[in-house]
């Protein structure tokens, strides 16, 4: 997804000499050919987050369009008060970029497991959520985040399947491939790949499950989605987030609000808080009981 | 319009008696700052005009004096001031953008407007207009305990933002204590120089003292630091240098006394 976000960010600062990519210091052998190439348009404000933001903000005051990039939660709950005091309350043009959703950085350690913030920035007031499901619809999903003219949040994740093409995904739309059966899985960002694959599988043991993918949440289209999952009797929801505030907890709000009669509901999150070991983001995924042989194994016990 | 430090005191009084609310004593320690800043003839601090002036209020709990200044200047704002933090007013007890096109930033929590000011200061010295502008940040010494604020001095004086310029206005108490008796900042002066700024100390209630710091103290590819000495409540005795008047409204009898000795 990083490559996608650089290819599109080269193809945007080219067009605008008001988009400006700020780091934290982050970016090592990924952006010295955009700063040789855009030396105006590039700034490295060292480990500060907070005066990062803060920066950005100053930028975007007059008239500038910024990005900026950290990975894990150093841009996002490092600066969250400056996010919503400075960019979200003044409503400004500025795109927030996380790279390393999730457990992308599994082995890294706990400091670097971004696995709250969809929970927490989606309760910001004013601050829009671009989550990318593949690299497919990366450039999609920020080329919208620079024309809102408000600030925005984009999610990067390591692991993900290209093996659909969500190109035409943004971020008030949802892909729905619908199956035959009263099972359906909504999924978001590149944990996606996981409820692909358990749909395959599934299908193997001759259970259908149809697959939704969002790229945010706070969707114009609710009524549009609530209605369509309506059709279904079951309803899981699959995140590389907590459980707490998340997608589960949008799509169970949205349900009880929209439908008179409610599925049945499951979420598939990381429900156990933090943990002492590591490993990669595919064995983190396992360990909470997030990938697509935990969907199979839940999926086959409640419904064969 | 001008203004006098007096009668802005006076209306702060009026208003804050009104509220209900508190910062009297904050905002009495920056009204001369504020005042020699935004009646400059050579200033000209207009959000919507490109490269304008800017003044950004970091300690925003001192909000009241800012409104009532531009107020008494003459300056828009968007509202009746007389609705000052009554029910649905846009003049909320910490500096808000809503109430005037000459306020860029809302602040309320501490340590944030410099770095604002910063990135604006930048965009000005990168676009090649930065001898057009005067950016400046006015900030509280109890502030400084944030952080995020070092980042910004670090920020600008690695950019040489020359451009622009950090007021403190140093009254020496905070929110509890004095500031030393807190979390001691001095030897402040020295700190900044070592942040690589270019620092000058006035009496923050002396208007010619705070304008010629702001115009003759220019030293190319450094930002200016301002240390404004000041007093917290200065212009009512029984407010000058007191912790208490963070937090109090005066009523009954300690208005009027208040209102009897701006009234010499």
């Amino acid at each position: 997804m990083r490559s996608e976000f650089l290819s599109t960010l080269f193809d945007l600062a080219s067009n605008d000499p008001k988009i400006i990519l700020i780091t934290a210091d982050l970016g090592f052998s990924v952006f010295e050919e955009y700063e040789s190439k855009y030396p105006l348009q590039y700034l490295n404000v060292g480990v500060s987050e907070q005066n990062m933001i803060g920066v950005a903000g100053g930028l975007a005051l007059d008239g500038w369009k910024p990005f900026c990039y950290s990975i894990g939660n150093f841009p996002t709950l490092r600066c969250l008060e400056q996010i919503r005091n400075i960019l979200c309350y003044h409503s400004l043009n500025v795109t927030i970029v996380g790279m390393g959703a999730g457990f992308s950085y599994g082995s890294l350690g706990f400091s670097h497991h971004a696995t709250e913030d969809l929970s927490i920035l989606s309760a910001v007031p004013n601050l829009d959520l671009f989550v990318p499901t593949n690299s497919t619809n990366v450039s999609k999903l920020m080329r919208e985040a620079c024309v809102i003219n408000k600030p925005s949040y984009l999610r990067l994740d390591k692991s993900y399947s290209d093996s659909i093409d969500v190109s035409f995904l943004g971020r008030n739309e949802y892909y729905l491939d619908k199956k035959e059966g009263n099972i359906v899985i909504i999924s978001i960002g590149g944990i996606s790949e996981e409820a692909i694959h358990a749909q395959t599988i599934l299908h193997e043991h001759s259970l259908s499950i149809s697959l939704c993918i969002l790229s945010s949440f706070n969707l114009e289209c609710e009524k549009r989605l609530a209605n369509d999952l309506s059709d279904f009797d079951h309803v899981y929801t699959l995140e590389e987030n907590t459980i707490n505030g998340g997608l589960g907890s949008y799509i169970a709000l949205l349900l009880s609000t929209h439908l008179k009669k409610s599925p049945t509901f499951h979420s598939f999150a990381i429900k156990s808080g933090f943990t002492s070991f590591v490993g990669s983001q595919q064995f983190l995924r396992k360990s909470h009981h997030i990938d697509s042989q935990s969907i199979v194994e839940y999926v086959l016990k409640n419904h064969s | 319009m001008s203004s006098d430090p007096q009668i802005s005191r006076l209306r702060i009084l009026e208003l804050v008696s009104k509220a209900k609310s508190s910062h009297i004593g904050s905002a009495y320690s920056c009204v001369d700052i504020i005042e020699a800043i935004l009646s400059c003839k050579s200033l000209e601090f207009d959000f919507t005009i490109p490269n304008s002036d800017v003044f950004i209020l970091s300690k925003g709990h001192a909000g009241i004096a800012l409104y009532v200044i531009l107020e008494q200047l003459g300056l828009s704002l968007n509202d009746d001031l007389n609705s000052f933090y009554q029910n649905e007013s846009i003049f909320s007890g910490h500096v808000s953008h809503h109430a005037s096109q000459h306020i860029p930033l809302s602040t309320g929590s501490l340590g944030m407007g410099l770095s604002v000011a910063s990135g604006i200061a930048f965009s000005r010295k990168i676009q090649g207009c930065s001898s057009k502008s005067r950016i400046i940040c006015l900030m509280s010494d109890g502030e400084l305990n944030e952080g995020s604020n070092w980042e910004a001095f670090l920020f600008a004086a690695h950019h040489k933002l020359d451009n622009l310029v950090f007021i403190i206005d140093r009254n020496g108490l905070q929110s509890m204590k004095s500031t030393e008796q807190t979390l001691a900042i001095e030897p402040l002066s020295s700190k900044l120089k070592a942040f690589n700024l270019n620092v000058v100390s006035v009496d923050g209630h002396n208007h010619a003292e705070i304008l010629s710091a702001l115009f003759h103290s220019y030293s190319e590819s450094r930002p200016l630091a301002i240390i404004a000495s000041t007093l917290k409540g200065k212009g009512v005795s029984y407010m000058e240098d007191s912790v208490e008047w963070h937090y109090r409204t005066p009523t009954d009898d300690l208005y009027r006394t208040a209102q009897t000795e701006l009234l010499r």
